[in-house]
């Protein structure tokens, strides 16, 4: 029998401050393996920001999974009444099925997520290195790895931005292609600025401009993303020709870029193409800038419809991962089945050649030499071809009733589960 | 017999290419898998069947498929085919095609609609000189209606984005960038070999026809249309025009050669008409 048991506790069932407690560190899932090792023939730990989960096939005895849900709370030494959180249950086969939506990030709370196959792999590669990974739980990793990297390849569940500061990265790839040794400029140095800054960074922009008020607080933020060069606020109109992709997110009720700037900066950069990204609220850009030729003058609202643009096209492409899911599993079962097939059949094998030696030693005295011989081949043969039928069926997948099922019968119908135990 | 068979190509082309069109239309609107899979496979053999039918019809008559506006029509549509196949195969970028093949399809429904077999031709047209002309011409046309769908293509989407709508165009046709820089090597193909023809034009025509003016309506559309084109790349290059401007430039390029082509070939004397 398969006997995967796994346990989730995820943004479904916690909220995060108790993800946040739950949640392992490397050295943690290290530590929780190691002692799980005496009552586990196999165990993986998965844990994000947004789930820990804990996938184990037990050595003796099936487990229950409050006794895996006590497991992960005790590696976190959380003691009785704190932190009583729900879980979600798994076993068998849909437990492979699980770990599969959980790579594809069908299961994530950011549809899609792409980085969530980088942390199951990061899990697979811990377990295989403190050998908690045996046969089944890695096979069951390297085709949620499969899964993931078909999902990725196959359908559009990864594609699209879904955060506001992404979108403007994809937006302004939708006009200057590679943002490859673009000039960025940054107006404010907020948490927006910030966000924003770190989404451009590895598009290899070429400068990056970060004017602020405070100047001070512009210094802060170019040290802490590793690029930039901050000026003030008085710096804005001498800064704007040189940039490409402009971001604003400062206070402030009056107009930080006004008509006048924007057309005198376009008269020196040649009319070349300029996008602007206006996220502060009220505006800091006047929107009749939308009007010069070669501006493109984006707002929150733009940047919230393409986030949700996106998230519509994720939604419909999940029917699509789960067909690819199934596929998987089902060669998963297979290539389960296949391990159980090969023992099946010796041990059937076995037990009616037992049977067999046993009835000719009962009635060897009865005949002479030649006659056993010939009884020994007759019968050899006879058990040769009664059996030879009903394991080139089981051995078919095509017939209808899957391998597992028809191994399962075998088993119990030629009692092989009682020899398995005895 | 060979007549049937290109009668047949020539009804069969149209479908074709129309097959084609809506296997890209699948997969550019819809995403559909099957469209996805079978559009490049369909257009080669479409392109293939299209060759044949040239092959054949030049066998039947006797002469190369450019003796009349017609015949130069599917050859047109022919190049614009097989141009877009080897754009889709460097630049990967197959979302285009739905556009690009509509105006080939245009094409080739004219002139299946309208092509006659004109077995006895003027022998001027069996000269190689003439090859190189009407090649040239072919191609420089071919690749400035390239040039201005993906100068359509452009505006599309630079309208989608100043307006913040982000429908299909936006997520399905490739970036700004991209888009102009298509559409300007392809002006600048088009205008190369519209060179050729004018020089080929000038040199080989004057010696061969008796009746050779240079105020001729044909000579005069060509010399107009080339110098709109002259003015528009050195423009780009002097004046710095960037995307929008040269892509406006592009189209209304490319409709006045439609235009003063049908104007000049359907109402106009022409010695440059040489039936």
């Amino acid at each position: 029998m398969f006997k995967l048991t796994a346990v989730s506790i995820n943004h479904r069932t916690a909220n995060v401050e108790a993800r946040e407690k739950i949640f392992y560190t490397t050295d943690e899932i290290r530590e929780l393996s190691e002692k799980l090792k005496s009552a586990a023939q196999e165990s993986l730990v998965v844990s994000t920001c947004n789930r820990t989960e804990l996938y184990m096939i037990p050595s003796s005895g099936p487990k229950t999974h409050d006794e895996l849900y006590r497991l992960v709370r005790q590696g976190k030494r959380l003691g009785d009444g704190e932190l009583e959180v729900s879980y979600e249950t798994f076993e068998g086969f849909e437990a492979v099925r699980h770990l599969y939506a959980v790579a594809t990030g069908i299961d994530s709370l950011m549809l899609g997520d792409i980085q969530i196959l980088g942390q199951v792999k990061e899990a697979y590669n811990t377990g295989v290195e403190l050998g908690t990974v045996g046969t089944l739980l890695h096979h069951a990793c390297q085709m949620a790895l499969k899964a993931g990297k078909r999902a990725k390849a196959e359908t559009k569940i990864s594609e699209g931005a879904v955060s506001v500061s992404y979108a403007a990265v994809e937006l302004a790839e939708k006009i200057f292609g590679s943002l490859k040794g673009r000039t960025a400029l940054l107006i404010g140095a907020g948490e927006t600025a910030e966000l924003a800054a770190k989404d451009l960074k590895p598009k290899e922009i070429g400068r990056l401009f970060i004017v602020n008020r405070t100047l001070e607080r512009a210094k802060n933020l170019a040290e802490q993303i590793g690029m930039g060069e901050a000026a003030s606020l008085d710096a804005l109109s001498e800064k704007l020709p040189h940039a490409d992709i402009v971001i604003s997110s400062v206070g402030g009720s009056e107009h930080i870029l006004t008509r006048d700037m924007v057309a005198a900066a376009m008269k020196v950069r040649e009319n070349n193409p300029l996008l602007i990204i206006d996220i502060g609220v009220p505006r800091n850009v006047d929107p009749s800038v939308r009007k010069i030729s070669n501006v493109f003058l984006n707002d929150i609202d733009s940047l919230n419809l393409i986030v949700e643009k996106n998230m519509q096209m994720r939604r419909t492409e999940v029917v699509a991962v789960q067909r690819l899911l199934d596929e998987e599993l089902n060669d998963f079962i297979k290539w389960y089945s296949s391990l159980e097939v090969g023992p099946t059949i010796k041990m059937l094998r076995d037990k009616i050649e037992h049977i067999r030696e046993e009835e000719i030693n009962r009635h060897k005295g009865k005949l002479n030499g030649a006659d056993l011989e010939i009884v020994d081949e007759v019968t050899r043969s006879l058990v040769n071809k009664i059996l030879h039928e009903p394991m080139t069926n089981l051995k078919n997948a095509e017939n209808g009733i899957s391998m597992v099922d028809r191994v399962k019968m075998l088993k119990s119908l030629f009692g092989l589960e009682e020899d398995e135990k005895g | 017999m060979l007549e049937y068979f290109v009668d047949l190509l020539k009804i069969s082309l149209p479908i074709l290419y129309l097959f084609t069109i809506f296997l890209y239309g699948l997969a550019f609107f819809l995403d559909e898998p099957f469209g996805i899979r079978n559009r490049t496979r369909f257009l080669i053999g479409t392109l293939t069947v299209h060759l044949v039918y040239l092959i054949s019809r030049t066998i039947l008559t006797g002469h190369p498929p450019t003796t009349s506006v017609f015949e130069i029509m599917s050859v047109v549509s022919f190049t614009i085919g097989l141009a877009y196949v080897s754009i889709e195969t460097t630049t990967k970028v197959k979302e285009t095609g739905v556009f690009i093949l509509s105006l080939a399809f245009l094409f080739e429904v004219v002139s299946a609609a309208f092509v006659k077999a004109e077995v006895h031709v003027n022998p001027i047209l069996k000269s190689s000189v003439l090859g190189l002309h009407v090649g040239s011409a072919m191609l420089g046309y071919s690749a400035l209606a390239i040039a201005a769908v993906y100068g359509g293509l452009y505006l599309m989407m630079y309208h989608e984005i100043r307006s913040s709508k982000f429908g299909i165009v936006y997520r399905k046709l490739p970036d700004l960038k991209s888009l102009e820089k298509l559409s300007y090597v392809s002006i600048v193909l088009g205008f190369i070999f519209l060179s050729v023809v004018i020089l080929v034009g000038y040199v080989w025509l004057p010696k061969t026809i008796d009746d050779f003016s240079y105020s001729d309506p044909k000579l005069i559309i060509t010399d107009i249309v080339w110098a709109i084109y002259f003015v528009a790349l050195l423009s780009k290059k002097m004046m710095r025009w960037t995307g929008r401007t040269v892509m406006i430039v592009s189209m209304i390029g490319f409709l006045l050669t439609v235009v003063s082509m049908v104007v000049v070939n359907v109402f106009l004397p022409s010695f440059h008409n040489f039936k």
